[in-house]
């Protein structure tokens, strides 16, 4: 299994966090190629000379205020290998107000908050990925709620569909998944409305039951979230 | 619908029913400085009467840049009274689930702002709504006191908000617009927990009467050295403005790289530039090296560190410590360690810190340094004078002078006058003796049956008579300006002592000066 690349240049930072969430990274050798101290400063000059081997990285985790003025070409250079290579990168700094995703063609890239990064969420982050070799890009952002952040989304669609084919009385379905990205709530194991589906096609008033349903799910995870 | 301005993520299907549109597009830029560089001059622009807002602006829901965007519009100062304009909120969820989501869905329990779904016909509905205009009076009460913007996560970064803050606000009252300072507003002005800051603390430069607050420069002259590993930030310009309207102060900056620097490089590197300078008043921040923000132990402290330094070259260099920390604790701790006094930079979550406060403290400050800047002429005589063979007596006389010269006291020249006087007795008692004659008291030398001659003063054993003739006959220091401050000092001890109406003459720290170079020479002269 390839490894995930950390980068940080302020390792007494990183040990306070650490110590504030009582994570060791250490448990996590295995997955997580941590460069700190020295191994920060070899890193830091092979990505320099531009002879740094990406192949052996499944995701690269950048503290963004390391590379700073003049040193900014560096990051420029992580980010390009990165997209090219289609690895997800995720920047990382305590001047990172809100944190901000962006995806573009096969190339994911998050730029989230120190404070977040190094907390409960890189654990969750880091076991999943040990045990299914899925990048979750979206634990390190969200932790918990990183599944209810897929199911929102995908009931904004649904709306949006209900809205634009409200005139419609059925509908095709495999349009309707098509606009909705439907399908992603089966792999999560949402609970929701199964509708009646006749020879491809169903009632608006099905596709407004899923919504329905998936607005309810929407408030129970909220309501009873740990 | 009728001057209405929509802003979404392509995510409201009925997006040409509204007047004017704005597609939310950042890109790979920081959200805040994304809404006040591009979004918020596109509202100031198209001047809307109402703002619909789609609660997820991107590929993410959790991220509700919507919500966040409402705060930006009502803490924008640049949008104007456009800031109060009622804002709808397009959204799939009610308003007590966008709560649960974020705590910055308390927005929509203030004042003209409104949730509807994500539909013509709940949008028609509130444009059928009388809303009422929201009045700039009410801002404070119906919205400002309702919300809260939290700080950036990182804890550690707490510090820099702070001094960032500070430099905001003493650059907006000196008017310094430098490039340090300049850097300084681009990269808090748009954030959004700076605009809730500033809507919360106003910089009131002007005061309602018209009347502009302007900081008092310092009005005492001298050379001012700043110690701050934040001096490249703005600080070192914001003083360098400041000091620059008294020609009379010279202001230098230690522009020491301190980003990678070791304590211990620090703290050698201020001390030599403290020797070479030789400044009367230092001001010193307390953190100045990275180990300094995990330091548990006030003492070790490179600030406090650097202050004893300071006062091994010359305990007189006086210290203003110019601080982010608000631990009183600490900030108590600091008088032990004999600085004049500290600044608090202002804190986003200390309101009871004023900038105009802090301007009158520092001024204050300042020319108590620069006040009692003779007294490093002081210690430097007094080392002089304490290396010479001298009987202990007058140690502890000499000794006293600095310390009584260095406090508060209001009569402290008074009692140095005293201290040279009285060691100038001691030198008499020992070169003469008094006898009685005829009821009468006379100098004699000492071991001797010669009198003295009587050619100062009143009488043959009056002090000024005795010494005056010692520096004749015995040490023969005929120097005029030493017989001349002789007779002035004795007069004026004198005089102090049984004061004739209207006679006391006020001491200066010129006078004790010249009276303890006086007694310096007199002192060399008895050791040759």
């Amino acid at each position: 299994m390839k490894k995930i690349l950390l980068i940080e240049d302020r390792q007494s930072r990183q040990q306070l966090f650490m110590n504030h969430t009582n994570i060791d990274l250490n448990e996590y050798r295995d997955i997580l190629d941590n460069k700190i101290g020295k191994a920060y400063d070899e890193v830091y000059e092979s990505f320099q000379n531009r002879d740094f081997d990406f192949d052996d990285y499944a995701m690269v985790i950048v503290h963004k205020s390391a590379f700073n003025g003049d040193t900014q070409e560096v990051l420029y250079g992580i980010e390009n290998e990165c997209k090219n290579r289609a690895i997800p990168l995720v920047l990382f700094s305590g001047g990172i107000t809100a944190n901000y995703y962006e995806e573009e063609k096969s190339f994911k890239k998050l730029e989230l908050n120190s404070k977040d990064l190094y907390s409960q969420n890189l654990k969750m982050f880091l076991e999943n990925y040990r045990k299914s070799g899925n990048i979750g890009l979206l634990m390190l952002s969200y932790g918990q709620r990183w599944k209810l952040d897929i199911v929102l989304n995908c009931m904004e669609k649904i709306n949006i569909f209900i809205e634009t084919h409200k005139d419609e009385e059925d509908i095709l379905y495999d349009e309707f998944v098509n606009h909705t990205e439907f399908h992603l709530l089966e792999s999560l194991k949402v609970q929701y409305y199964k509708p009646t589906i006749e020879n491809g096609w169903l009632y608006l008033s099905e596709v407004e039951k899923i919504a329905l349903s998936i607005a309810l799910y929407i408030k129970e995870s909220l309501t009873y979230e740990k | 619908m009728k001057n209405s301005l929509l802003i979404h993520n392509n995510n409201v299907p009925f997006k040409n029913q509204f007047a004017k549109t704005i597609a939310f597009k950042p890109t790979g830029v920081d959200i805040d400085e994304y809404i006040t560089h591009d979004i918020i001059p596109q509202i100031k622009k198209l001047n809307p009467q109402i703002i619909y807002i789609k609660d997820n602006l991107s590929s993410n829901y959790l991220e509700l840049y919507g919500l966040r965007l409402v705060y930006h519009i009502r803490l924008s100062q640049e949008l104007g009274v456009k800031r109060l304009l009622p804002i709808v909120l397009l959204s799939d969820l009610d308003s007590s689930l966008l709560n649960r989501l974020s705590s910055m869905g308390r927005v929509l329990f203030t004042k003209n702002i409104f949730i509807a779904k994500n539909s013509i016909e709940a949008v028609k509905k509130i444009d059928t709504l009388e809303i009422k205009p929201f009045k700039e009076e009410l801002y404070e009460d119906e919205f400002l006191n309702l919300i809260e913007v939290e700080p950036p996560k990182d804890y550690l970064s707490h510090h820099d908000i702070s001094n960032e803050w500070a430099i905001y606000r003493w650059a907006k009252f000196l008017k310094v617009d430098s490039e340090a300072i300049i850097k300084n507003r681009e990269k808090i002005a748009s954030m959004l927990y700076f605009k809730y800051l500033l809507a919360k603390n106003p910089i009131e430069i002007e005061k309602k009467n018209g009347i502009q607050f302007v900081p008092r420069p310092p009005e005492k002259s001298g050379k001012v050295l700043y110690i701050d590993d934040e001096w490249a930030k703005g600080w070192s310009d914001i003083l360098k403005q400041y000091f620059s309207k008294n020609q009379n102060i010279e202001f230098k900056t230690f522009k020491h790289d301190f980003k990678d620097s070791y304590k211990y490089i620090i703290k050698s590197k201020a001390k030599k530039k403290c020797e070479e300078y030789e400044p009367d008043l230092v001001i010193l921040d307390l953190r100045l090296s990275k180990s300094d923000h995990s330091q548990k132990e006030i003492t070790k402290l490179t600030g406090i560190e650097i202050v004893k330094a300071i006062k091994n070259i010359n305990p007189a260099i006086q210290i203003i410590m110019l601080t982010a920390t608000g631990k009183s604790t600490i900030l108590e701790s600091l008088y032990e360690h004999g600085i004049l006094g500290y600044i608090k930079k202002e804190h986003p979550h200390d309101v009871s810190i004023s900038t105009k406060d802090n301007f009158d403290k520092l001024k204050k400050l300042v020319d108590k340094g620069l006040d009692k800047k003779y007294l490093k002429e002081v210690w430097e005589i007094q080392k002089k004078v304490l290396e010479l063979h001298l009987p202990n007596e007058i140690q502890l006389e000499v000794k006293s002078i600095f310390e009584l010269l260095d406090t508060d006291m209001e009569n402290r020249f008074n009692y140095a006058m005293f201290a040279i006087v009285k060691s100038i007795e001691i030198i008499t008692n020992i070169y003469t003796e008094e006898k009685w004659e005829d009821g009468k008291r006379y100098a004699y030398w000492k071991n001797s049956n010669d009198k003295i001659s009587s050619n100062y003063g009143n009488t043959n054993d009056s002090t000024e008579n005795k010494i005056r003739t010692i520096l004749d006959e015995k040490l023969f220091l005929g120097d005029l300006n030493i017989h001349n401050s002789l007779q002035e000092i004795i007069k004026i001890r004198n005089n102090t002592i049984h004061p004739k109406q209207g006679s006391v003459e006020k001491i200066t720290e010129d006078n004790i000066l010249i009276w303890f170079k006086m007694l310096q020479t007199i002192l060399e002269k008895i050791e040759q």
